[in-house]
């Protein structure tokens, strides 16, 4: 069926369903498709929303699923303790028996290690879920640590059945699929291995029976891909003529030409794909879909011609302007099962980071720098807090300029907005002990700072454009204002060696005073950053293009630098020594940066930096 | 009592494999039912649990036990063969 085909009813009301698949951390609604729909409806555009993310998190998190899981599992592992010794009798070497094997090892871990607790899982994950929910529980640290290990056992639990595939609070892993599109028409459109099918399936039924005529599926990261294309493919399937199957978010608008040439992704999966932001261009989808289903004139998608069997793009055009943007609109969202007892919501004042020169980074590429009035930014902020009730924000900029940020926190004073938010932040000397003050006066909880690396050579590398020496002082004025400092700090760069990775974890720790928190990570080679643009200037050679045809990794050698088991174990290094620096820090286990926000806002950056975790809930700490 | 090939034995196995795989699967088809709704449909699940029962009883019986059966025969045979010096262990 091709979308250009078929005629709107015109006596129907026109209905966009966007749809927000698994798998993303379900604590808060993404803002992706609240963004759109608060935008389309502004300006009368009738839309529905759900999360099925949230909603299968809230699914497979019940005593009900919890208990026939465990039951199926004990069936499971019978049967495949005589097949493993049968097989082996019959030496059988095939893929499949060793998934097996494997699978049989992991159930027999799991319950080795988790002991009488599976049993009790069904009947406390009720208990587990309503203390992430409830602000008397979970601003208790204690019960909220357990919560979140009761929660993570009953995860591994229903993964089990798919091994080596795992579900996880803030993940998803399927290694079966790899990025290449036959993998992915296998993995997604088949039962086998593919814990989201079934849900999916029942899903499908239930948002078709909306009777949409434009469905947005939006994928923005990779743990999406699998589920989201589960739910696309039975969308395609079972779609009446005339319903438009797009698939948005922005993780596949990086691989637009490898998908311009697999006419069978468009064949399983959807009708379109849409690439870049929403808000202004699903107006003008849905106007052409009402009109004359000329799909060439809607911008920035791609869309199968079934005529010729290609795929085409559009055209390119900007994106709407920052300052014409509707607010956010939650309406339809299930706000009450997200599992926080105050939602953070996304906000986002600039597009495209006002110093754009460190080498490493190329989120900028494609980007058309834009800044939000701050009047509308006040205005969204009263907006989500009066209609939502969310008094909670994060900035999801990738760097706030100090003079905007300033200015902001003194409406943010002036007119009495009583919200508490976060953001990103670069140490520079803007941030001075005043201006820090006023920050912290106006609602800023924590700024998570790119600190970088400890050495000096990398960050000159890096090109940062801050003094290394007086960023120390910065974080302490910080520190000292009641602002929670949280450092970026990763390890690999190209040519770093091991003394100098080294050197980022002891800095970490010398500083553990005003560097209460930090988030680490691997280097990846951007194909935008200037190291990929000058590549020999800085070590790297020998680039190669990664062989899954949707994939946006690059692979390269560098001069001397780390190799990738001993980025590994730097990063274990880093969490075990600074777990053992920081005493078991609350921090830890709070896990994620909204979190912190919350409990920094609700018992103030002393308690969450002396809080001790004690001993008997140490085992919980989740490496990360 | 006929001597097996190796490669018999293991299509033995093999589809003493496939009727354990068949047996899963309706012990799982069992873990997915269930006994509430309306009364037609409690009636269903109840006639479908006896079913499945009865399966699972039929692969056991005339399907898996048969095979394990006639290899228990079949390797009793060798090793009586084998005390009689009528047949070499291969190590």
């Amino acid at each position: 069926m091709n979308a250009e085909e078929a005629v709107h009813n015109p006596e129907k009301e026109f209905t966009t369903l966007l749809v927000f698949p698994p798998q993303w951390t379900p604590q808060n609604p993404h803002f992706a498709i609240s963004s759109i729909a608060g935008h389309l409806r502004k300006h009368g555009y009738k839309v529905l929303l759900r999360d099925l993310n949230v909603e299968y998190y809230e699914h497979v998190l019940s005593p009900e699923f919890l208990r026939t899981t465990l039951d199926k599992i004990k069936v499971d592992y019978t049967f495949l303790s005589t097949q493993v010794m049968l097989k082996t009798l019959m030496q059988d070497q095939s893929f499949e028996f060793q998934l097996e094997a494997m699978r049989f090892m992991a159930i027999d871990e799991y319950f080795k290690n988790i002991g009488s607790l599976a049993e009790k899982l069904p009947s406390i994950i009720l208990d587990a879920k309503e203390t992430l929910r409830d602000a008397r529980r979970f601003y208790n640290p204690h019960l909220l640590v357990d919560a979140f290990y009761t929660i993570d056992k009953a995860l591994e639990l229903i993964s089990l059945p798919y091994h080596p595939s795992k579900l996880s609070f803030n993940g998803f892993e399927h290694p079966m699929s790899m990025l290449v599109t036959h993998s992915l028409i296998e993995n997604a459109t088949s039962p086998k291995g593919n814990m989201f099918y079934e849900f999916m399936e029942v899903a499908a039924d239930q948002l078709l029976e909306e009777k949409p005529d434009l469905i947005g599926v939006s994928i923005n990261s990779f743990s999406q891909v699998l589920p989201g294309l589960t739910l696309a493919g039975h969308l395609k399937r079972k779609a009446p003529a005339g319903c438009v199957v797009n698939i948005g978010g922005n993780f596949f608008s990086r691989v637009k030409e490898a998908l311009m040439s697999r006419p069978e992704f468009f064949e399983t999966f959807c009708h379109t794909l849409a690439m870049g932001e929403g808000e202004k261009r699903t107006i003008m989808f849905v106007d052409e879909l009402k009109g004359g289903r000329d799909l060439s004139r809607v911008p920035n998608i791609l869309y199968y011609d079934e005529k010729d069997k290609t795929v085409k793009f559009s055209y390119e055009d900007m994106p709407e302007k920052m300052e014409n943007l509707s607010f956010q609109d939650f309406t339809g969202l299930p706000m009450e099962l997200y599992f926080t007892p105050e939602i953070v919501g996304c906000l986002q004042s600039s597009k495209g980071c006002y110093w754009g020169k460190c080498t490493f980074c190329d989120t900028d590429f494609g980007i058309h720098k834009d800044i939000k009035p701050l009047d509308r930014m006040l205005e969204e902020m009263r907006h989500m807090k009066e209609k939502f009730g969310i008094r909670h924000f994060e900035f999801i900029d990738e760097s706030i300029h100090p003079a905007y940020m300033k200015q902001m926190a003194q409406r943010l004073i002036d007119e009495k907005l009583d919200v508490f938010w976060f953001c990103n932040g670069r140490l520079e000397e803007s941030f001075n002990k005043d201006m820090l003050e006023l920050l912290h006066k106006s609602g800023l909880s924590m700024v998570l700072w790119g600190y970088e690396s400890g050495n000096r050579r990398i960050n000159e590398l890096i090109n940062k454009g801050v003094d290394l020496d007086r960023r120390y002082d910065i974080l302490k004025n910080s520190s000292d204002t009641g602002i929670w400092n949280f450092a970026y700090i990763f390890f690999g760069f190209p040519t770093e060696t091991r003394d100098e990775a080294m050197e980022t974890i002891d800095s970490i720790i010398e500083h553990k005073d005003k560097i209460h928190s930090y988030g680490r990570s691997v280097f990846t080679l951007g194909r935008h950053s200037l190291l990929y643009l000058d590549a020999q200037k800085y070590g790297i050679f020998d680039i190669v293009e990664d062989s899954e045809e949707l994939s946006t990794n690059l692979h390269y050698s560098s001069k001397g630098g780390l190799t990738d088991k001993e980025i590994d174990e730097m990063m274990k290094i880093c969490t075990d020594k600074c777990a053992e620096a920081y005493e078991h820090s609350l921090w830890f286990y709070l896990r994620y940066r909204e979190n912190i926000h919350l409990y920094l806002v609700k018992h103030g950056k002393d308690f969450v930096q002396d809080f001790k975790v004690e001993q008997a809930f140490q085992k919980h700490l989740q490496t990360w | 009592m006929k001597m097996f090939t190796k490669e018999e034995v293991i299509e033995k196995i093999k589809l003493f494999n496939e009727h354990m795989e068949e047996e899963k699967k309706l012990q799982q088809e069992l873990l997915d039912i269930r006994m509430y709704g309306s009364k037609d449909a409690t009636v269903s699940a109840s006639k479908r649990t006896t079913e499945i029962y009865k399966e699972i009883e039929h692969i056991r019986m005339n399907k898996m036990l048969p095979i394990i059966d006639e290899l228990a025969a079949f390797v009793a045979h060798c090793q009586k063969l084998e005390k009689e010096g009528k047949l070499k262990k291969i190590s």
